[in-house]
């Protein structure tokens, strides 16, 4: 109980400072032309909006995942820290780890999805005390979207870090799943070289390239949209907040959502793997036997 | 008989270069180094010296250099805690530290961890970048003129110097400045490692929690601008850090901060060392 109350205060406390922000880059060309502000430009600016691949629009979307890394920082050692427990006691009088682990993992999955839904819920209340919002047709399945991609990024990133943690110690585990999502994203910034756009060919490979970037389906603003009106407000918002609209057809968001269960659903099995083959800690794990 | 010398600080120092996460900190910084190095060869290869950049705005610090550069600059909150984050936290968890204080004193122990962390961090990251200076001077012509993607003569372009980190010394010496700009990159990664240290002395349970002094302190800089657009001075810290960045930045905020923490992390520490240290 006491994880989750952590969790909401740490979710309400950075949507709020996330709304603010938003205010003050995203919507302040939004403010000037519309001068109403919809709910689903809101969700789209909490999905890491639309950046345009240059070094400034890369530096933004690696500010925004912030909130990201703070909730894998805060939890990304809850089953860890179960473990060195259960290593112990638990796992001599309980053979079945399974059990164990399936209940470790729906755990993070709950807090997963608890701190997406109040990040976005304490922003949108952010937002709404400084200007009125209006309810649009989108909002409810923008939300559904960005609600499954982002509980099932968190849950997988939260899961390895555990998964590296019983491995090699928590510090491990932090650095190289931070490292990696920070390089991941900094890997688009290949295909900001403008020459690259010039043909056909390299347009195609661009694309494939995103499709395979994990880091790229979370964000909302490149996505297709599933209908028709999803699509307008998509192509409203990046028209609004970026200087230059990226010029790619743009990711399916079947096509994120079936990659991201894929990736989470692969993580949990090794990780379960893991912890069936995994006997107890060494002792000085944590001391790094320097 | 013979007196046995025993310095505390060298000790501690040579333990903390030698651990496993100092060498990783190192190793990463290298192979940047070295990619870096490598993509300008094949960038720049058979280029007319009339439009080849100056070797030190080639730099891995430099800010007109490729994605290397960006990458790194932004691993390096959670790299810069890696060289001697964890010692002091070790030395906690082993008991290591009753013996330390036992052979040496209480105030020499935590005088010299700070002194430790901040010259194992700021080692750490200059011997690979002071490596990149050498190596960019031997593959790069030194005759090459300069910035490309404007006429340093004209109005803007003087304009756009003149935002530099101390541009006083880039106009005179260009090449002692990439010197300068490497040692206050040193010198600023070891006031974080301080800082890192100051505060990891409150005690963790576990050590993942050694990188968010200095991650959220870099990163709550970086907020800072966008949540308050009225201040005048751009707050992100890969300006700061970074050469030739046309950005708006003041030299003497810069240097507060610096010294702030500093002095803030030596206040922990010598509040820290009147208690007992069991």
């Amino acid at each position: 109980m006491k994880d989750y109350q952590k969790c909401i205060a740490v979710a309400s406390l950075s949507g709020g400072v996330f709304a603010m922000s938003v205010l003050n880059s995203d919507f302040v060309m939004m403010l000037d032309t519309y001068e109403i502000i919809s709910v689903s430009d809101c969700i789209l600016s909490f999905g890491l909006g639309a950046p345009d691949l240059s070094r400034i629009g890369i530096l933004r979307l690696a500010m925004r995942m912030f909130p990201l890394y703070l909730f894998q920082f805060m939890f990304g050692c809850g089953m860890y820290q179960h473990f060195c427990v259960s290593g112990v006691y638990y796992f001599t009088r309980q053979p079945a780890r399974f059990k164990w682990y399936c209940r470790e993992i729906l755990h993070i999955f709950v807090q997963a999805a608890l701190f997406s839904v109040i990040l976005l819920c304490a922003g949108i209340m952010v937002i709404r005390i400084r200007t009125p919002l209006l309810m649009d047709n989108t909002a409810i399945s923008l939300f559904i979207l960005y609600l499954l991609l982002y509980t099932l990024w968190l849950f997988s990133m939260a899961l390895v870090i555990n998964c590296i943690a019983i491995k090699l110690g928590s510090n491990w585990g932090f650095l190289i799943t931070g490292g990696g999502q920070i390089l991941a994203l900094s890997i688009l910034l290949i295909f900001a070289d403008k020459e690259l756009y010039a043909s056909g060919q390299r347009m195609e490979q661009a694309q494939f390239l995103i499709n395979l970037n994990p880091v790229a389906h979370l964000v909302l603003g490149w996505h297709r949209g599933i209908n028709f009106m999803m699509e307008k407000s998509i192509i409203r918002y990046q028209e609004n907040t970026v200087f230059q609209v990226l010029d790619f057809p743009g990711i399916s968001f079947y096509h994120s959502i079936v990659f991201l269960f894929c990736v989470a659903v692969i993580l949990a099995l090794i990780g379960n793997f893991m912890i069936q083959k995994q006997e107890m800690l060494i002792n000085d794990l944590e001391l790094g036997g320097e | 008989m013979k007196k046995v010398k025993y310095s505390i600080f060298s000790m501690q120092l040579k333990s903390a270069l030698r651990s496993k996460s100092a060498m990783t900190a190192f190793y990463i910084t290298l192979v940047f180094v070295l990619v870096n190095a490598a993509m300008n060869i094949l960038t720049y290869q058979s280029t007319d010296l009339l439009f080849m950049k100056q070797p030190m705005q080639l730099l891995l610090l430099s800010d007109e250099s490729g994605i290397p550069s960006y990458i790194f600059i932004q691993l390096y909150p959670l790299l810069v805690a890696l060289p001697a984050g964890f010692t002091l936290v070790n030395d906690y968890q082993s008991q290591e530290m009753l013996l330390q204080v036992s052979r040496s004193g209480v105030k020499p122990y935590f005088r010299s961890r700070l002194k430790t962390a901040f010259f194992a961090t700021a080692i750490v990251f200059m011997v690979p970048l002071m490596l990149d200076i050498l190596l960019n001077c031997l593959f790069f012509p030194l005759d090459a003129v300069g910035q490309v993607s404007f006429d340093m003569y004209t109005p803007d372009g003087i304009a756009e110097i003149r935002t530099y980190l101390w541009y006083s010394l880039f106009v005179s010496h260009p090449y002692l400045y990439a010197v300068f700009m490497t040692v206050w990159f040193g010198v600023v990664s070891g006031v974080l490692g301080m800082f890192t240290i100051a505060v990891s002395s409150f005690g963790f349970k576990y050590k993942v929690f050694v990188f968010l002094p200095a991650w959220f302190l870099l990163n709550f800089f970086g907020w800072l601008k966008v949540l308050f657009p009225s201040i005048p001075i751009d707050t992100m810290y890969s300006l700061y850090l970074q050469m030739y960045d046309a950005g708006s930045k003041s030299e003497i905020a810069a240097l507060l901060v610096v010294a702030f923490m500093a002095v803030l992390s030596i206040l922990i520490m010598e509040r820290k060392r009147k208690k007992d240290v069991l």
